[in-house]
């Protein structure tokens, strides 16, 4: 596993619903096609194990993010996709500023549903989405063929919206490709490769399978494919770059994409910033992923060591062997060194509601960007190698997502959020809030051998016993 | 297909004698009900029933009429007798799945009473196979005492629906609950899983209900662990009927047609769950 640099979530704050009001809110899509829904969910699926849905008066968005929460995805559906839309706003007892209710499900339970792709293209006619705000039942009901209908109840918990901060105009490159020439590129890589990395030009991009820390670097395949510019639709690359993302997140774009034969666009930037794909069939619906991709660039061959303390002392990251980070004063250390943090900072606190419950710390993907170019000319200049475990050369704080709290009981939490924003410089406190344990980026498989080399060894060794060479009874021989 | 006279016997003193052009016939029949290892086998003038218990809570009856049977004699009113139905199904397969069109196996089947072994005989192109099994003394059988006075809902309808919702049912639960009511939604499989409850409705008028004749609205869930064996003469039927009495019992009856259009039966019976009804 490499390190990705993380999203962070704007959270958008809202939601004074209690289920003290009676809410009559029942939102309800009516659809002809249900097979899109199901390769949909299908896409979905890969990514993360929760399903996220968001209604609004606009159209409704189904999201999920990984557990890494190195990739974001995101399906929109205009109210116009649908014969029938009904965001159940005009049953909602409205408060000042009150949106409409959140919720997620549990991704398998969606899966279930639309299980077969094939038996919902053959029998299903309609598909009728409700959600029970009383109840907190997602309703699927499928009409299908030969007047049979099918209707699953599914629990859902209600929950903050889920939404990456990434800015796809800022991105400099960007290409569009009809999806079947991506997904020809990809049959070439290993189903179990994990990484991938596009290094552009301008007259072309070469494909490469992205290879970490390799013992033996003759024994590792390499994969490298190349696509002409005159590939793609659109090709727009301002100069030379590379970026390196998961593949097997890419993958479920493609699941989408392909079947129902729509371009895919990709909008990306440096390394550390995110790469975002896009299935655009608006104003119907459209796809979007945002994947991380990996903060420095570093040439796949260099050998990794665990100099993680010179490393960290070079680029003002503090040294983190341990991938789960509890961001708490290390970070802001980490971001008191850095003047641009405090700009951040400040970005931070006007974007922060005092009703806001959870933690949040939000950071611009630009600020990102701007960020990592600049730290990994550092990196590159300091050191040419990076370690196995090593973050990404910004002290990442990984993603904070507001937690699903229905209760209105966080008032303590409300509290610090208004104490912080009256603070100029909120590094300590920001360290403080954060209770949320996000894991960080996880070690690379082989960085855990590294790291826990201890733990492979055998651990018994008779001759750490004291007193092992004297012998109180011989070894008494075979024979009887 | 005739059958070699290898096979003829001049004297038959078998008290159960039959044969059969065609094995794969009973071999379907026989494979729809094999999910216990032992059957018990009743033979009559009628023809062959197949049992297969399991629990005490189910049972599965295979119909193998004598007017499927090329030569069925019988000597005795009724002859029972217990068998491993694997071995049996094993020794019918004999000569494997896939054949040349138009070659079928041939089938001689005889029984001579109490204690002696199950001989079968199968002939396909010129290679003969005979096998003796050893037979038991048949247990008693359930009797669920399932009469059609007593039956209180009816449907009958094509086996496709069915076994679709079959197939997607959802697993984690532990009981399929069955509704049938003359009232809407008429037809009703529920699942009550991990993920949640799932129903699925047939209505009396979709066009793969045959024939609907429901009296009372009736809901009863029965272990779903214990329909599953339903699952294969269900796949193998063209159509099915389910009909539930006053007491909650479970018939499933599946109506199979053989390769040579001949029209069998597979019975199924279930006890509903006593502990989760409503």
């Amino acid at each position: 596993m490499c390190h990705y640099t993380y999203f962070v979530y704007l959270i958008i704050p809202k939601i004074t619903y209690s289920h003290d009001v009676s809410i009559l809110w029942c939102p309800l899509f009516l659809s002809l096609d249900a097979l899109l829904f199901g390769r949909a969910i299908h896409s979905l699926a890969k990514i993360g194990e929760e399903l996220y849905v968001e209604p609004s008066s606009k159209g409704v968005a189904f999201r999920t993010v990984n557990s890494s929460r190195s990739a974001f995805a995101s399906y929109t559906f205009s109210s116009g996709f649908f014969s029938q839309y009904d965001d159940g706003s005009l049953n909602q007892e409205k408060d000042a500023g009150e949106e409409t209710v959140k919720c997620k499900v549990a991704m398998k339970a969606c899966l279930n549903v639309f299980k077969s792709l094939a038996t919902l293209e053959r029998t299903v006619e309609r598909c009728k989405i409700t959600l029970d705000g009383e109840e907190d039942k997602l309703g699927i009901q499928l009409n299908c063929r030969h007047g049979i209908n099918k209707t699953y109840n599914l629990s859902f918990i209600e929950c903050e919206t889920l939404q990456a901060v990434f800015d796809r105009e800022s991105c400099p490159n960007y290409i569009q490709s009809q999806s079947r020439v991506l997904s020809d590129a990809v049959l070439n890589f290993q189903l179990n490769q994990d990484e991938v990395t596009l290094c552009v030009s301008p007259e072309k991009i070469i494909i490469r399978n992205y290879v970490e820390d390799e013992p033996d670097p003759a024994k590792a395949i390499h994969t490298v494919l190349t696509l002409e510019a005159g590939e793609f639709d659109r090709y727009n690359i301002t100069g030379e770059g590379e970026v390196t993302f998961c593949l097997k997140e890419f993958r479920a774009v493609l699941t989408f994409a392909e079947p129902v034969n729509l371009p895919v666009t990709c909008h990306f930037s440096n390394p550390g910033s995110p790469i975002i794909f896009t299935v655009d069939n608006r104003p119907m619906f459209e796809g979007t992923f945002v994947l991380a991709t990996l903060a420095e660039k570093s040439d796949s061959q260099i050998s990794r060591s665990q100099s993680t303390s010179k490393q960290a002392a070079q680029t003002t990251h503090t040294p983190k062997t341990v991938p789960r980070i509890r961001s708490s004063s290390q970070t802001s250390i980490n971001r008191s060194q850095n003047s641009t943090f405090d700009n951040m900072r400040s970005e931070q606190s006007t974007l922060r509601r005092s009703d806001q419950i959870g933690e949040v710390s939000s950071r611009l993907f630009e600020k990102r960007a701007s960020l990592s170019s600049a730290h990994n000319s550092s990196a590159l200049q300091t050191s040419s190698q990076s370690s196995l475990e090593n973050k990404p050369i910004l002290p990442s704080s990984p993603l904070r997502l507001a937690r699903a709290s229905t209760t209105n009981g966080n008032t303590s939490h409300i509290n610090m959020s208004m104490r912080d924003d009256s603070l100029p410089d909120l590094n300590g406190d920001e360290g403080e809030r954060e209770e949320e344990d996000i894991p960080g980026t996880p070690p690379a498989k082989r960085a855990k051998k590294f790291i826990f080399q201890r733990c492979f060894e055998s651990t018994f060794n008779p001759e750490d016993v004291p007193g092992h060479d004297r012998v109180l009874a011989e070894d008494s021989d075979d024979g009887f | 297909m005739s059958f070699s006279s290898q096979l003829d016997d001049e004297h038959n003193d078998y008290q159960l004698m039959t044969k059969i052009d065609n094995a794969k016939n009973v071999l379907h029949l026989l494979k729809a009900v094999n999910f216990r290892d032992t059957a018990t086998v009743f033979a009559s003038s009628n023809g062959l029933k197949v049992t297969v218990e399991e629990a005490k809570c189910i049972q599965a009856n295979a119909f193998i009429q004598s007017d499927m049977f090329q030569e069925y004699s019988i000597r005795e009113d009724v002859i029972t007798f217990k068998v491993n139905l694997n071995v049996f199904v094993e020794c019918l397969n004999i000569f494997g799945g896939s054949s040349t069109p138009g070659i079928t196996p041939a089938l001689k089947m005889c029984y001579n009473g109490y204690g002696s072994p199950l001989i079968l005989l199968l002939e396909e192109a010129g290679v003969l196979t005979d096998c003796s099994i050893r037979t038991q003394e048949a247990d008693d059988t359930l009797d669920f005492n399932f009469c059609n006075t007593g039956v209180i809902n009816k449907v009958i309808m094509r086996s496709e629906c069915l076994k679709e919702v079959f197939s997607e049912l959802d697993m984690s639960s532990d009981v399929l609950e069955i509704l049938m009511s003359p009232d809407p939604p008429y037809f009703r499989l529920s699942t009550f899983g991990n993920y949640g409850t799932n129903h699925t409705d047939i209505p009396r008028d979709s066009d793969m209900v045959e024939n609907f004749s429901c009296t009372q609205t009736m809901t009863q869930r029965y272990k779903l662990s214990l329909l599953r064996p339903s699952i294969k003469p269900l796949s193998a039927s063209q159509k099915v009927s389910v009909r539930t009495d006053e007491r909650g019992f479970l018939c499933l009856q599946f109506m199979i047609k053989t390769e040579d259009n001949h029209i069998c039966f597979v019975e199924f019976f279930c006890c509903p769950d006593e502990e989760g009804s409503e």
